[in-house]
Order: structure tokens, then C-alpha cells, then sequence
């Protein structure tokens, strides 16, 4: 990130945080999606994260972490779209009647949708430590710092998310397992 | 059944789809939305050139920092400064005869030595500390000495402050503020202030001088969102000026000294954090004992 954008912005340079927010808005929303799995969540979560960057801008004591600061913005924007709505209840989309059947067990279809049905089973906490390490490649270490959470903490909901992924996908090769849309 | 493996592999594939780039719509949104939303103040530990560019931070901070190099050094009676300050710890490394031309000041740290500061808003007597190596001398930031980050987990800090008002709550602070111009006052004001953990007052003697120790600390795990403006704050500078003063956060012990100058106050500070290094905080301790107030 450019840091003499932050900085500028920090002060209240609104044309500087306008370079910043196109620069990482994507990225973060992005990330917003992929936790919360619905788009207009997603939306409103990005933009109260952006609206919190820019608030508490002059608060980020160092700049050079204005990345991990931003994320950690994020996920509490995340968490507050959780709480704010009931859309947590599983939301699922009835694989079609037509859908092949999938006699190797795992197709990539149906991968996605029992992951679908797997992850949303996750609370908060538990998808944005899967998401900042699986999609943004961050090291556990760096997770734990974006999130403001224990290393131990992290491994944990780690280790619990992909255990209950796995399971999602074992369990849910079955027919059975297809769940009625609501 | 999958593996470890295959589950990682397949998750991470799955996360890859999905959207990847922000509707305009939204982003606009959230700019038309920024001039009506004001920015936190920020409560930064002391004074900083928020307003300056890196270019003529670096420039004044030079010019000070040289400046109190130089006037030190030539009322310097010798070599080494002696006076009734106590001899440093043992523990700490040995201080070299001071330097009259700190040439580390580019990346902010200080030559080893002896190091003036002049009467102004951070002192009533002009004093002379004794640094050690790996210091530094944050001109931004106010009159701090520090090895470290002070803010970080693991800095530690020196500092001297003039205080007039301190908050009777340091997290429920918003509305708190009352005066406290004399000595007396400003240590009953620090001893019954509420939001943190408190330590004294226990009477002590600092380079000489009648003090009053208190100390304060955070727990680590204190949860700063609790409190107003999500800081926990001591004292705002002189005046008041609440842009500026004395946070505390968690896993910050503070220790205070408030001293007695003719019926005025004013405090000498050591700042450590949870992960700061014992030798560290060995050597914050010989710097407080090496001070020495001119008459």
C-alpha cells in the first residue's frame, strides 16, 4: 500500500482516501463476499468497512500495517451484518432434479455446494480465518495479528472450519444430504 | 475420503470464484458519504507534526535534536556529567562521554551521552538525562526517549510532561476533566483517577528532588472498545489540549513521577510494555536515575 496515501489521508485528505478506497474497495469486498456468501451483505459490510477506514484513519498508529488494520475493519463489519441480519439461517439453493449424478463422489458441483452449505454452517469467526488464510494466502501469524486473536486461537477455528468442511463434503456426497431450498 | 490435502485444495479452489471487483455504485456511495462523516481525532501520546511532510519532519527534527546536542554538550562541565544524580544500574551498558554531533539522527537514534533539555512545554527546569546506546529521541512525538516502539508491545519510553487537567476517569473519560495545577492536587487527581490500575502514591527522591511515585498499568487483555473513543487516556497536554496527551494501553505499565518545582507541578514518565525486554527496562530505569534538574 502507498504509504504516503495513508498518511495523507490520515490527515483528511479525502481525495487521497478516494485513491485509497478504489485501490483496496475490490480486495476488500472480495473478501466481504467470500465470509459472508451474499452479495448484498457483502456490499454493505464493504462499505462500512471503508467508512470505518476512513473514520478512524487518524487512529492507525502505524501506517506500514494499514493493510492488516483494514482487514480487521473488515471482519467486524462482516460480524456486524451478521448480527444485524437473520439471513443466517441457511439460505440453500436446491440442487436441480437434472443435476448428474456424481458417481465418483466428489464432483466439483457438487463440491461447491455442499462447501456452500458446509461454510455457512460456520460462524463468523471461523470463515474469516479460513478466508484470510486459504484466500488471501495469509500465514496463521499474520491472520492472528489482522484479527487481533491468539496464534492458538487461530489454529483452532482453523483446524475446527476445515474438519467441518470435510465432513460437509463427506457427508453431503450423499443424495440424502440435498436440502430443500427455504 | 478426501485428506487433509484434498479439503485445502478444494477450498481454496472454491474461494477463488466469486466476485473480485467492488460496483462502482457502492464505492461512490461511500465517497459521498465521507465529507459528512467526520474523522476520530487522534489521541497520539504527545505532540507530532501532523501537518508536515516526512521531508520537513525529518528536517526540524534534525535541527532540534543537533540543537540539544550542541547547548548540552557546552554546559558540560567535563566529559561526563556527575551532580547528585545516582550512578546507572550495572546491568546497563556503559555510556560513552557524549558527542557533540549525534550523527544517527536520520533513522531518529541517539549518540550514547548526555543529552540538555531546555525549559519549555515539556519541562520548568532545564535538565540533562543520560542515554544509552539503541535510543532514540522522537522530536514528532514531544519530548520522548525511546528504544523501541514505544507503542508497540515491546518499546519503553522516557518522558517529561506539563500537566493542568487530568481526567477523574482514564476510560469513561469524555467530560471527566478537572484542573489540577499544583503538585498536591495533581497527585490526589492521578491517585483517585479510576479506569486503570493504580499503584501509590509512595513518597520517593528523584535526582534530589522531593517526588511522588504512582504507577499505573492496562491488563493485556483490557478491552479498549469499552471506552470512549476507544482509548484510555491520563491527561491531555497543558491548557487543556485534549488533541494531545498521555494514553495508556493494555499491557502498559506506567510509572509517574510528580515533581514540585516552587508550587508547580510537573511529571517525569517511564512507559514499559508487557514484551518489553528486561534489559530495556533496566536501562529506562538508569536513564530516570541519571536525571539531573539545573537549579
Amino acid at each position: 500500500m502507498d504509504i504516503e496515501l495513508v498518511l495523507r489521508a490520515q490527515r483528511g485528505d479525502e481525495e487521497a482516501f478516494a485513491s485509497l478506497a478504489v485501490a483496496i474497495g475490490a480486495r476488500l469486498h472480495a473478501v466481504s463476499h467470500r465470509i459472508l456468501r451474499d452479495i448484498d451483505l457483502a456490499e454493505d459490510a464493504t462499505q462500512q468497512a471503508l467508512l470505518g477506514i476512513w473514520r478512524d484513519l487518524p487512529l492507525l498508529r502505524d501506517p506500514a500495517k494499514f493493510d492488516a488494520w483494514s482487514y480487521r475493519l473488515l471482519v467486524r463489519a462482516c460480524y456486524a451484518e451478521g448480527r444485524r441480519t437473520r439471513a443466517w439461517a441457511p439460505n440453500l439453493r436446491l440442487l436441480p432434479a437434472s443435476e448428474p449424478s456424481t458417481p465418483e463422489g466428489l464432483s466439483e458441483v457438487v463440491d461447491r455446494d455442499q462447501l456452500e452449505r458446509g461454510f455457512r454452517r460456520l460462524s463468523i469467526d471461523h470463515r474469516a480465518v479460513v478466508v484470510l488464510h486459504h484466500y488471501l494466502d495469509l500465514p496463521l501469524e499474520a491472520v492472528a495479528e489482522t484479527l487481533g486473536i491468539p496464534l492458538g486461537t487461530v489454529r483452532s477455528r482453523l483446524h475446527y472450519a476445515m474438519r467441518s468442511l470435510r465432513a460437509a463434503l463427506e457427508a453431503d456426497a450423499r443424495p440424502a444430504a440435498r436440502e430443500v431450498a427455504k | 475420503m478426501s485428506t487433509d490435502r484434498d479439503v485445502s485444495r478444494i477450498v481454496r479452489s472454491w474461494l477463488e470464484e466469486g466476485v473480485t471487483t467492488l460496483p462502482d455504485r457502492v464505492l461512490d456511495d461511500v465517497l459521498d458519504r465521507v465529507p459528512a462523516t467526520p474523522q476520530r481525532r487522534s489521541w497520539w501520546p504527545a505532540r507530532r507534526f501532523a501537518q508536515m511532510n516526512t521531508l520537513a519532519k525529518a528536517a526540524i527534527a534534525a535541527a532540534a535534536v543537533i540543537a540539544l546536542a550542541v547547548v548540552g554538550y557546552s554546559m558540560l562541565p567535563g566529559p561526563s556529567v556527575g551532580g547528585p544524580g545516582p550512578t546507572p544500574t550495572p546491568t546497563v551498558s556503559p555510556v560513552p562521554s557524549p558527542s557533540p554531533t549525534p550523527a544517527t539522527l536520520a533513522n531518529g537514534s541517539l549518540t550514547p551521552g548526555t543529552y540538555r533539555v531546555a525549559t519549555g512545554q515539556f519541562t520548568l527546569k532545564p535538565f540533562v538525562v543520560t542515554v544509552p546506546e539503541g535510543w532514540s529521541h522522537s522530536v514528532g512525538d514531544g519530548n520522548f526517549i525511546s528504544k523501541g516502539d514505544p507503542w508497540d508491545a515491546n518499546g519503553v519510553t522516557f518522558a517529561t510532561w506539563l500537566i493542568s487537567h487530568v481526567y477523574a476517569d482514564s476510560c469513561q473519560w469524555e467530560g471527566t476533566l478537572a484542573a489540577a495545577t499544583s503538585a498536591a492536587a495533581l497527585v490526589t487527581a492521578l491517585s483517585t483517577q479510576t479506569g486503570h490500575q493504580t499503584s501509590g502514591p509512595t513518597r520517593v527522591t528523584l535526582a534530589g528532588n522531593q517526588a511522588t511515585r504512582l504507577d499505573f498499568s492496562l491488563a493485556g487483555d483490557f478491552d479498549v472498545t469499552t471506552c470512549d473513543n476507544e482509548f484510555v487516556r491520563l491527561w491531555p497536554d497543558a491548557g487543556p489540549n485534549e488533541n494531545f496527551g498521555l494514553p495508556i494501553y493494555p499491557g502498559q505499565s506506567t510509572t509517574v513521577y510528580v515533581l514540585d518545582f516552587d508550587g508547580s507541578a510537573m511529571v517525569v514518565v517511564a512507559i514499559r510494555n508487557e514484551d518489553s525486554p528486561a534489559t530495556d527496562a533496566a536501562e529506562l530505569e538508569a536513564i530516570v536515575e541519571s536525571l539531573v534538574f539545573e537549579p
